[in-house]
């Protein structure tokens, strides 16, 4: 939108976008869990080139203690980007836009835990940034859902997340850094795949109402990819177990 | 009308469609009108009119009556603050430690249990507000302070697996290595052998155990597997002899 180098193409004459992709594919995308050993759960996820840890502790107990709610367990979020996450070195420690994206990761988070079930305490989720390339809040979310799951907290669905984007007037879907810098507009959404409920929907830049339809539409479609890449990744750990010792 | 869209010991993950029809729906799953999902990641157990998802991972829910490891973590006046690996701390009051009366004033409750004990408890009372009450009267060696060897913690769904049908796992294991083990019901296992490298091969096995729990015939996995390392020793000449087990154990 401004100050696009003039070198740039962000979609050429045969449909091609700047990483090769068409129009509808996501990037590539490897998911594992159970990586940390500290952690309650855990999980790893490269998207692309955002490489994204999630870890969960918890439940337990909360301190300061007034935090308690007596009928639910608490969901507290950090997402965190590492200084050397960014071709121009972070500034470490929360800012406004990481205290922004943790508090809407909870938002979407939320409604697929059953909190419930362990009133007083609190699960924890830590969401490390360690490469980021565009789109690492629906990575983000994609990863504390698996960490989620590994941790044995019961939840309702997994969550799944994904972006789509306007480029050269175009819906595309998942944007990468250069079409997040110098398309038109982003559009992150995270679902619960089961009953099709969107727990995280936020758009940035300008789009028509018939735009705004089609992006979002698309996104849903890229989520659910990726909600079977999330379910095999789960199944992976134990499968591959089992394999090991000869099942 | 019953619908089961999965097998007895099918692997599931949260979100998963496992029922549709009139089942009573057991820990692991929520329903939904007349449809059943997985909540968790684990083994489907599905009865004629019952189904519920045993967990792979997950905390401890305490229920009364189970036999737990806890560690000291709080000496107060009359009570004791415990940690037993759940979501909340346990409590251990005097009475429910001790049989005979005590004076408060001149007793100092660290003679009894200190700071960094282990004690083998049984789970009193588990409230609605989430209080945890032990009690070690009535346990073996009335509830410790269990000396020497360690701590192992596995998932707490898995310690069925651990002990096995009738203790057949656990026994075999403390037979072989020749080793002290107690299982807490939270998932707490204390390992004492006589010897360290004993004391070790036990704990990997136990950790075995917990790892490929969602596996089929994993007792005589185990056994090949404590045969084999206890084998390595003996050529080592760290032990003598190798533990001849019951009914052909021996191979």
């Amino acid at each position: 939108m401004m100050g696009k180098p003039e070198d740039i193409v962000l979609l050429d004459e045969n449909g091609y976008r700047i990483d090769g992709r068409k129009k509808y594919e996501l990037r590539k995308i490897h998911m594992e869990v159970g990586v940390l050993k500290n952690a309650d759960g855990s999980a790893y996820v490269e998207w692309g080139k955002n490489k994204i840890l999630a870890a969960v502790y918890g439940p337990r107990e909360i301190h300061p203690k007034h935090l308690q709610r007596p009928d639910r367990a608490i969901l507290r979020v950090r997402y965190n980007m590492a200084p050397f996450s960014v071709e121009e070195r972070k500034k470490p420690g929360p800012d406004r836009r990481s205290v922004e994206i943790s508090k809407v990761i909870r938002g979407a988070l939320e409604p697929a835990v059953i909190l419930q079930l362990f009133p007083r305490t609190a699960v924890d989720v830590f969401i490390e940034v360690l490469q980021a390339d565009a789109g690492t809040r629906v990575a983000g979310i994609a990863a504390a859902s698996l960490a989620l799951a590994d941790a044995g907290i019961p939840m309702k669905d997994l969550v799944a997340a994904c972006a789509a984007g306007k480029i050269e007037g175009e819906i595309v879907l998942d944007l990468n850094k250069e079409e997040d810098n110098y398309g038109e507009a982003d559009v992150p959404v995270a679902i619960m795949p089961l009953k099709n409920d969107i727990t995280l929907l936020q758009m940035d830049g300008y789009l028509s109402k018939e735009e705004f339809n089609e992006a979002v539409k698309l996104a849903i479609k890229g989520a659910k990819a990726v909600y079977q890449k999330q379910r095999e990744a789960l199944r992976d750990k134990y499968l591959r177990i089992a394999q090991e010792v000869g099942e | 009308m019953r619908r089961v869209f999965v097998k007895n010991r099918d692997l599931v993950v949260p979100g998963t469609l496992l029922a549709q029809g009139p089942f009573k729906n057991g820990r692991g799953t929520f329903k939904e009108g007349n449809r059943v999902y997985s909540t968790v990641v684990g083994l489907v157990e599905v009865r004629s009119d019952f189904i519920r998802v045993i967990p792979l991972e997950g905390p401890y829910i305490p229920e009364v009556g189970d036999n737990v490891i806890g560690k000291i973590i709080d000496v107060r006046f009359s009570n004791w603050t415990v940690d037993i690996g759940a979501p909340y701390q346990a409590g251990l009051r005097v009475q429910d430690a001790v049989e005979e009366k005590i004076d408060l004033v001149k007793t100092d409750l660290r003679k009894i249990f200190d700071i960094g004990d282990i004690i083998y408890a049984k789970v009193k009372a588990f409230n609605e507000v989430n209080q945890i009450d032990l009690t070690t009267r009535g346990m073996p060696f009335n509830g410790g302070p269990l000396r020497g060897g360690q701590i192992v913690e596995i998932t707490p769904s898995k310690v069925p697996r651990l002990i096995g049908k009738g203790g057949s796992m656990i026994n075999m294991i403390k037979k072989l290595t020749n080793t002290r083990i107690i299982v807490g019901q939270n998932g707490w296992v204390w390992v004492n052998g006589r010897q360290e490298e004993l004391e070790k091969l036990a704990i990997e096995a136990i950790l075995k155990v917990n790892r490929e729990s969602h596996t089929q015939g994993l007792t005589d996995r185990v056994k090949a597997f404590l045969l084999d390392r206890l084998k390595e020793l003996k050529e080592q000449g760290i032990i003598e002899e190798i533990p001849k087990l019951g009914e052909g154990g021996e191979k």
